[in-house]
């Protein structure tokens, strides 16, 4: 055994570890080897130092008071946890209302632009929102159908028109027009944008 | 070995609990004092021990024994004691006053010698060093309070030995009962 395989084994064989013959080869070498020997002792007087090394006691009070004391710990925290958790329970369910509330009103918008796409045509009364697209696919229908006059041309240049307008340019549409327009309507896809 | 209910300590069974401070509380207080070298401190943190113990117990599995989860929480408030404390003095109680006033100030320093060292070694090597040295705790256990390999465990321990033989080694010839 040489002094690293000591030094590698001192503390198992210190805590009785080792086998009996590995204990003997230890041995053999500390006979030999005054410097493990004294690595040896001198862990050995520390260990007895510790052993030495007391506890000061528990206090009587302290040791007879402990149980209730925790209790009463444990009481005072649950009571600030319950509240903790009230608070967190009210913030969340006001949080859930508020988002609540806002995926209702973006569900609502684009209901509303749904509906403005979803145009109910009747040849006799041509029902529309004032909405610009649905305004502006319009007016290329209309133009499609050569039944455009200047003021609609106008119109589409500046990319905008009101609904009082529109009204007006296609109240001056024929029937046949109207029904032209109605078909050419249902094939576009408004959804589109 | 202990054998307790641990459903029932899950559900929060008083009794139950009751009966594991009587039976851990000073044990507890044993090993945080021999961390901390400080009684205020340790009884401090073996109460608190037991309370966290208490509002934690549904995150106890039982995959080991209660001491020892309840000592890795004790070493967890520890820590983070040492981290926050502001050194304190403290008149420490080992000392009686009736002795010899010589034999008193030499007990007096070899406990300071003591505590110093110890509070020179890194946390857990001073865990590592107090439960295998003091309650002779076996490295399977002791792996498991320090959340690492029985090996490291074990090189854990010796690393503390060889560092307190090494800081104390001028002890050796100071003569007297300690």
């Amino acid at each position: 055994m040489n002094c690293r395989d000591f030094s590698n084994r001192l503390m198992d064989f210190i805590e009785g570890l080792l086998p009996h013959h590995e204990e003997n080869k230890m041995r053999e070498h500390m006979n030999h080897c005054e410097i493990c020997k004294s690595k040896f002792l001198q862990i050995e007087r520390t260990l007895e130092i510790f052993k030495e090394d007391s506890v000061p006691q528990l206090r009587n009070a302290k040791k007879i008071a402990l149980f209730p004391l925790v209790m009463e710990q444990i009481k005072e925290r649950t009571i600030r946890v319950r509240k903790k958790r009230k608070w967190a329970y009210s913030l969340s369910f006001g949080f859930t209302l508020i988002l609540v509330f806002i995926v209702s009103i973006i569900g609502i918008r684009n209901q509303r632009k749904t509906d403005y796409y979803t145009l109910f045509l009747n040849p006799d009364q041509f029902v529309y929102e004032d909405d610009k697209d649905v305004n502006n696919y319009l007016l290329k229908s209309l133009i499609k159908n050569d039944t455009i006059v200047t003021d609609l041309k106008n119109a589409i240049d500046e990319e905008w028109v009101n609904n009082a307008e529109m009204t007006i340019l296609i109240n001056e549409l024929s029937d046949d027009e109207v029904n032209k327009l109605v078909e050419e309507l249902k094939n576009l896809d408004f959804k589109g944008g | 070995m202990e054998k307790f209910d641990i459903e029932k300590f899950r559900e929060g069974d008083e009794k139950l609990f009751r009966e594991i401070v009587d039976m851990y509380g000073e044990r507890l207080y044993n090993v945080v004092f021999r961390i901390l070298r400080n009684v205020d401190d340790a009884e401090e943190i073996a109460q608190e021990t037991l309370v966290i113990a208490f509002m934690k117990r549904k995150g106890f599995r039982g995959e080991a024994s209660i001491y020892t989860w309840l000592v890795r929480i004790a070493y967890n408030l520890s820590i983070n004691y040492i981290k926050k404390r502001k050194p304190m003095v403290e008149l420490d109680p080992r000392l009686s006053s009736g002795n010899n006033p010589e034999q008193e100030i030499e007990r007096k320093e070899v406990f300071q010698r003591i505590d110093e060292a110890v509070k020179e070694l890194p946390p857990k090597q001073r865990l590592a060093f107090t439960l295998r040295f003091y309650e002779n705790m076996p490295y399977k256990n002791l792996s498991k309070v320090l959340k690492c390999k029985e090996g490291t465990a074990k090189a854990l321990y010796h690393f503390a030995v060889e560092k307190l033989s090494e800081k104390l080694k001028d002890l050796h010839s100071i003569k007297g009962d300690i």
